[in-house]
C-alpha cells in the first residue's frame, strides 16, 4: 500500500534517519524506503529542498565525503539543535498517532 | 554566458575561494542520478533502461536545483545579516569597553559633543521654524509676493497697476491684493482696537486653506454697499466669540459699523508676527482703478503649475511695459518683483540666521576637533593593541570599522545627551530673540529635531572616527609590537596631526572671538547713538479716535484736546504731547513737497515725514528747536499754517539760507493749503540704525483732513514723568477713559522698552556670539592644554636628560611654553585670515564698525593668546618640576 506524506512528516523521518548517523541523500531516501517497506516513496523533488531547507535552518549540517565507492557524495548529519528538534516532533508525532488510535479503534460510541 | 568546464577540479578551485551554491546542488543531484542508476543496474536493469527510469524518478531536474539554490541563497543571507549582526554586537561592547577604560576622557567628549551638537541643534530648532517649515498653504511652493520697486527700492502697488496685473498676466493664478486696517470692536467686552486687512476675495483663492466654519468673500462682495461682511481670524474667534460657531451670520459692530460675520479662518492662516484678527473685502472702486500714483496694497500671487520665478518675473516685467506705455507719467523708475513668500517672510533674518547657524557649526567642528585630539592620543597608547589585532589577521578594514565604531558609539552618546542641551538652549532662545522674527513663536524641539540630531551626530562621529582610524592603521606592525609601549619622540607624525588639530581649533576660536568682539562693539556704538531726543523717563501710548463722534478732522483735534489735558492732570506729568509718530515706535508716511517759486524734475520732487502734533512736542520730547520758533497754542485751526521742519530738511532745501519764512504745500490737499515755515527743529532719529530722514511737524489742528486717514485715526499721547513707576501705566489708562471710554488703547511702551527693542536683533546676535566664543575658547583652551599635557608626560626622560645636561628649570619651562606659543600663534594668524574672509557676512548686522576693524582683531588674537599662554601654564610648570634623578633612574 502507498502512502501519501503529510505536510512536515518527511523532515521528521529525514531527522530520526539522520539519528544514526551522517548520510547523503540517496542514503536518506533510501533507507526511509527501505525502513518503510516500501510503502513509502520519497520523491526527489521533496527530499532535496527538505534538506536544504533543514541545513539552513540549522538543524543539519553537511560536508562533502568520499563514499565507500570513492565518489564524492554530500553528507548531511545532525546539529544538536536538530537532534532536539527531532526528539520534540517524534514525540509529538507519537502522541497525534496514538490519539487518532484512539478515536478510530473505539468500539464503543 | 561563461562556459564553466564540468570538472569537479575546477569547482573544488572554486569552491574554494567561496562556496559555490549552484555547482554544490549540480554535484549532489548527479551523484543522486549516478547512485540510482547503479542500484537499478544491480537490479537487472539494462543500463539505459536504468538511466531512463532513474530520470524519470527525478522529473523536472533543472526546476528541483532552482529550488535548492533557492533555499540556500535565502539561508546565506540570512547568515550574513546575522553574522554582521554579531560582528557589530561584539564591535559595540568592544568600543563601549575602551571608552569605559578612560572615563575621565570619554565624559569630557560625551560633554563636549552635547554642547556641539546641542548648540546645532537649537539654532536648526530656530532655523527650521523660521525659514524652513512649510507654510500651511496648499501649494506654498507656488506662492508668492509681487511688489513694485522704485529704483530698486520695494514699494507698495498702486490699485491701478494692480488692476491691470490681474487683466493682462500670464503666470499666475490668481491675484490677490490687501492692505492693512485697524477697526474699533465694540459691543463685545471693553472697547477694543483690533488689526485686520481688507482684502480682495481672491485673497482666499490664492492662500489656500479651508475655513474652520462659514465660507470666505464671494466676488460680488468686493463692491461698494455689499463689503460689509467680515471673516474671522481663529484668535479673535476663541478669545472674543468663546469659539462659538453660530457667530457665523450674526452681525458685529466695527467702527461703529455693522458687519456679518460670514466665516472663520483656521488657526494658522495669518502669522503670528502679522497679527491679523479679521478680514473684510477691499472695494476697490472704479475711480481707484485708474489710480497709479498710489502704492498701498500688497499683493500675493499664486503661480500657475510649472511656472518658475523667473518666468513671472518676466511675465510682470512685460505687464510692466504695457502700463508704462498706458500711463508714462506714473510710472518713471518703476519696476517690479516677484518674490517667493517664504522669503518674503523670513527677510533680512535669513542672513541673520545663516551667520548664526555657521557659528553654531564652527563650534561642532571645534567640539569634533578636540575630541579626535583626545582619540589620538589615547590611540598613541593604544598602538600596541592595535598591533596585535592585525597580528592576529584583522584586516585593515576590520581595525578602521572597529575604530569607526568605537567613534560613532561615542557620538551616539554625545547625541542622546545633547537633545537635553538643545531643548533647553531653544527655550532660552526663544527668550532672548527679537520678538519681530517671523514664525519663531512656533520653534519648539519638534518632529525636525531628531533627524537633524541623528544626521549631526552621524556626521560627528564619521569625522571623529575617519581620520584617526586611517592614521593608526598606518605604519609598521612589527616596529609598534617591538617598541613595547615606548613613548615615541616629538617628530612623530601623530603629534603633528594633534598639532594641526590644536591649530584649527584656535583658529576656529579666533573667528568665533572676533565676531563676538565686532557684535559687542556693535552694542557700544547702538548704545551711544544720538536719538535726538531725550528717551529717559518718557511713556506713550496709542489712542484710536474711530467712530461716529470723531468723524470730521475738527472732531479728532478737539478729542485730542480733551485727552491732553486729562494726561496732563496727571500728578507725575512733567509735560504731555500728542504725535501722530513715534520715534522708535512706528512708522511715518513722506509726502511730496511743493515749494513756493522753485520747479523740480519729475520724480525728483523733495519728500519728507509727515507728522502732526501737539505745540508741546518739542518740549515733551526734548527735541530743541534750533532757529526760529517752536509751534505754540496760538497754531490752530483758522490761524495762518505754519509748520516746523527739521535741520535734515532744512539743509536739503536751503542749504546756504534760511527756511524761516519759506513756504510750501503738500499732503495731497483738495485745496492748496501754503504753509509757513516758522521753525527748525534738531534731527530725530525715527529708527535707531537709520540716519535722520527729512520731517515736517504741522500742528495737529491745522493737520490737512486727508492725513487723518493715513492714521487711521490713531494719535500717540507722549508724557514726560520724574520717574516712570508702575502704576503710570493704569493712571494713563484711567485718564483717558475719563474722556471717553469707548476709546481703545493700545501699544503702550515706556522708552525702555522701545529702546530695547530697537536693538534686540542686535543684542541677539551679541549674546549668542558671545556663548558661542566662550565654548570656542574653552575648547581651544583644552585643545592645547590636551596637548602640551601629553607631550611633558612623554617626554619626561628626554627632559631630564637636558637638566642633567645643565639646562636650568627656568629654561624647560620656556621651552615647553615655546610650543604651545608656537601652536597659538599659527592658530591666531590661522584665524584672522579665516576671519578677514569670513566677518563679511557680519556687514549688515553691525553697526558703526567694519568687519575688518583692526583693533576688534587685535582685541580678539590678544585675548585668545592670554588663554593659550594660561593653557600653557600648568604643563610647563609640571616639565620644570621634573626630578632628573628620579625620571631618569624610573
Amino acid at each position: 500500500m502507498r502512502v501519501d506524506l503529510p505536510q512536515g512528516t518527511l523532515e521528521t523521518m529525514v531527522l530520526k534517519t539522520l539519528s544514526w548517523g551522517p548520510m547523503h541523500g540517496y542514503g536518506i531516501g533510501n533507507w526511509i524506503e527501505r525502513t518503510s517497506n516500501t510503502a513509502l516513496t520519497v520523491e526527489e523533488g521533496s527530499l532535496y529542498p527538505a534538506l536544504h531547507r533543514l541545513e539552513t535552518r540549522g538543524w543539519l549540517e553537511s560536508e562533502w565525503r568520499t563514499t565507500e565507492n570513492n565518489r564524492r557524495a554530500k553528507y548531511y548529519r545532525l546539529t544538536s539543535e536538530g537532534r532536539k528538534q527531532f526528539r520534540a516532533q517524534s514525540k509529538s508525532w507519537s502522541h497525534l498517532v496514538a490519539s487518532v488510535a484512539l478515536v478510530l479503534e473505539a468500539t464503543e460510541p | 554566458m561563461i562556459e564553466r568546464p564540468n570538472n569537479s577540479a575546477w569547482r573544488r578551485y572554486l569552491r574554494f575561494w567561496r562556496t559555490d551554491a549552484r555547482a554544490d546542488v549540480d554535484d549532489e543531484l548527479a551523484f543522486h542520478l549516478e547512485q540510482r542508476v547503479r542500484d537499478l543496474e544491480a537490479s537487472g536493469m539494462s543500463r539505459a533502461a536504468a538511466r531512463h527510469e532513474a530520470a524519470r524518478r527525478i522529473g523536472d531536474v533543472s526546476a528541483l536545483k532552482n529550488v535548492c539554490v533557492a533555499i540556500d541563497e535565502s539561508g546565506t543571507r540570512r547568515r550574513e545579516r546575522e553574522e554582521w549582526r554579531d560582528a557589530l554586537r561584539t564591535d559595540v561592547r568592544t568600543a563601549l569597553r575602551q571608552l569605559a577604560r578612560s572615563p575621565v576622557v570619554t565624559a569630557v567628549s560625551i560633554l563636549t559633543l552635547a554642547l556641539g551638537i546641542g548648540a546645532n541643534t537649537a539654532i536648526f530648532n530656530v532655523v527650521y521654524a523660521v525659514l524652513l517649515r512649510p507654510l500651511p498653504y496648499a501649494n506654498a511652493d507656488r506662492l508668492v509676493v509681487v511688489a513694485e520697486t522704485q529704483r530698486d527700492s520695494r514699494t507698495g502697488v498702486g490699485p491701478g497697476q494692480f488692476t491691470e496685473w490681474v487683466a493682462r498676466n500670464r503666470a499666475f493664478e490668481s491675484l490677490s491684493a490687501e492692505t492693512g486696517a485697524t477697526f474699533n470692536l465694540s459691543g463685545v467686552g471693553p472697547a477694543q482696537r483690533v488689526t485686520g486687512a481688507m482684502v480682495t476675495p481672491s485673497k482666499f483663492r490664492t492662500l489656500v486653506m479651508p475655513p474652520v466654519a462659514g465660507r470666505y468673500f464671494a466676488d460680488e462682495e468686493a463692491t461698494p454697499g455689499r463689503e460689509h461682511v467680515v471673516v474671522l481670524s481663529y484668535g479673535l474667534f476663541t478669545q472674543q466669540f468663546g469659539g462659538d460657531a453660530r457667530i457665523v451670520g450674526r452681525t458685529i459692530s466695527l467702527s461703529e459699523t455693522p458687519y456679518i460675520v460670514v466665516g472663520v479662518a483656521p488657526p494658522d492662516y495669518a502669522p503670528e508676527s502679522y497679527g491679523e484678527q479679521l478680514w473684510v473685502p477691499l472695494a476697490l472702486t472704479a475711480e481707484h482703478k485708474t489710480k497709479f500714483n498710489e502704492h498701498w496694497l500688497l499683493v500675493y500671487g499664486k503661480l500657475k503649475a510649472g511656472v518658475s520665478l523667473a518666468a513671472a518675473q518676466r511675465d510682470m516685467e512685460r505687464v510692466t511695459r504695457e502700463i508704462a506705455a498706458l500711463q508714462p507719467a506714473s510710472m518713471i523708475d518703476r519696476s517690479v518683483r516677484v518674490v517667493g513668500i517664504r522669503e518674503d517672510l523670513a527677510g533680512d533674518y535669513e542672513r541673520q540666521l545663516g551667520v548664526l547657524f555657521g557659528a553654531a557649526g564652527l563650534i561642532l567642528l571645534l567640539a569634533c576637533s578636540n575630541i579626535a585630539g583626545l582619540i589620538l592620543a589615547r590611540l598613541t597608547t593604544r598602538r600596541r593593541e592595535i598591533a596585535v589585532r592585525f597580528a592576529l589577521g584583522a584586516g585593515r578594514a576590520r581595525v578602521v570599522r572597529l575604530l569607526l565604531t568605537e567613534s560613532l558609539v561615542l557620538a551616539a552618546m554625545g547625541g542622546v545627551a545633547s537633545l537635553a542641551v538643545a531643548s533647553g538652549a531653544t527655550m532660552l532662545l526663544l527668550r532672548i530673540a527679537p520678538a519681530s522674527v517671523p514664525r519663531l513663536d512656533q520653534a519648539d524641539v519638534g518632529a525636525a529635531t531628531l533627524p537633524f540630531v541623528i544626521a549631526a551626530t552621524l556626521v560627528a562621529g564619521l569625522v571623529l572616527g575617519i581620520f584617526p582610524a586611517l592614521r593608526s592603521t598606518r605604519g609598521d606592525v612589527q616596529q609598534a609590537l617591538r617598541e613595547s609601549g615606548r613613548a615615541s619622540n616629538a617628530a612623530n607624525p601623530r603629534d603633528r596631526a594633534r598639532n594641526t588639530l590644536v591649530v584649527g581649533e584656535i583658529a576656529l576660536a579666533l573667528v568665533l572671538m572676533t565676531g563676538a568682539v565686532l557684535f559687542v562693539r556693535s552694542a557700544r556704538n547702538l548704545a551711544s547713538i544720538d536719538p535726538g531726543f531725550d528717551v529717559r523717563g518718557l511713556q506713550s501710548v496709542r489712542v484710536s479716535l474711530a467712530g461716529s463722534r470723531y468723524q470730521s478732522p475738527a472732531q479728532i483735534a478737539s478729542g485730542i484736546t480733551r485727552l491732553l489735558a486729562s494726561v496732563s492732570a496727571l500728578p507725575q506729568s512733567r509735560a504731555v504731547a500728542a504725535t501722530t509718530g513715534l520715534p522708535l515706535g512706528n512708522g511715518v508716511p513722506d509726502v511730496q513737497l511743493h515749494i513756493a517759486g522753485r520747479e523740480f524734475l519729475a520724480g525728483q520732487e523733495p519728500a519728507a515725514n509727515f507728522l502732526s502734533v501737539s505745540p508741546t512736542y518739542f518740549e515733551t520730547m526734548g527735541i530743541p528747536i534750533v532757529r526760529g520758533r517752536a509751534l505754540n497754542s496760538n497754531d490752530r485751526t483758522g490761524a495762518p499754517p505754519v509748520v516746523v521742519i527739521n535741520e535734515a530738511l532744512a539743509h536739503h532745501l536751503w542749504p546756504n539760507e534760511s527756511p524761516l519764512g519759506k513756504r510750501f504745500y503738500c499732503c495731497q490737499d483738495t485745496v492748496r493749503v501754503w504753509r509757513e515755515i516758522v521753525g527748525v527743529s534738531r534731527n530725530v532719529r525715527h529708527w535707531l540704525t537709520a540716519r535722520p530722514f527729512a520731517e515736517i511737524y504741522v500742528p495737529y489742528e491745522q493737520a490737512p483732513a486727508a492725513s487723518w486717514v493715513w492714521f487711521s485715526n490713531t494719535v500717540t499721547l507722549v508724557i514726560r514723568t520724574e520717574r516712570s513707576d508702575a502704576v503710570l501705566p493704569l493712571q494713563l489708562r484711567a485718564a483717558i477713559a475719563g474722556v471717553d471710554p469707548s476709546l481703545p488703547l493700545f501699544e503702550q511702551f515706556s522708552y525702555d522698552d522701545l529702546w530695547r527693542r530697537s536693538t534686540s536683533t542686535n543684542r541677539f546676535a551679541m549674546l549668542l556670539f558671545t556663548a558661542f566664543a566662550a565654548l570656542a575658547l574653552t575648547l581651544a583652551a583644552i585643545g592645547i592644554y590636551g596637548v602640551l599635557a601629553y607631550l611633558v608626560s612623554h617626554r619626561t626622560q628626554e627632559i631630564a636628560v637636558r637638566m642633567a645636561l645643565g639646562a636650568t628649570r627656568r629654561q624647560v619651562f620656556t621651552l615647553i611654553l615655546r610650543q604651545g606659543g608656537t601652536l597659538a600663534a599659527g592658530g591666531i594668524l590661522l584665524g584672522t585670515a579665516i576671519a578677514v574672509v569670513s566677518s563679511r557676512a557680519l556687514q549688515q548686522l553691525l553697526y558703526g564698525i567694519e568687519p575688518t576693524d583692526p583693533i576688534t582683531y587685535a582685541v580678539a588674537g590678544f585675548a585668545l593668546a592670554a588663554v593659550a599662554i594660561a593653557a600653557c601654564y600648568v604643563p610647563a610648570r609640571r616639565a620644570a618640576s621634573v626630578e632628573p634623578y628620579n625620571a631618569l633612574r624610573g
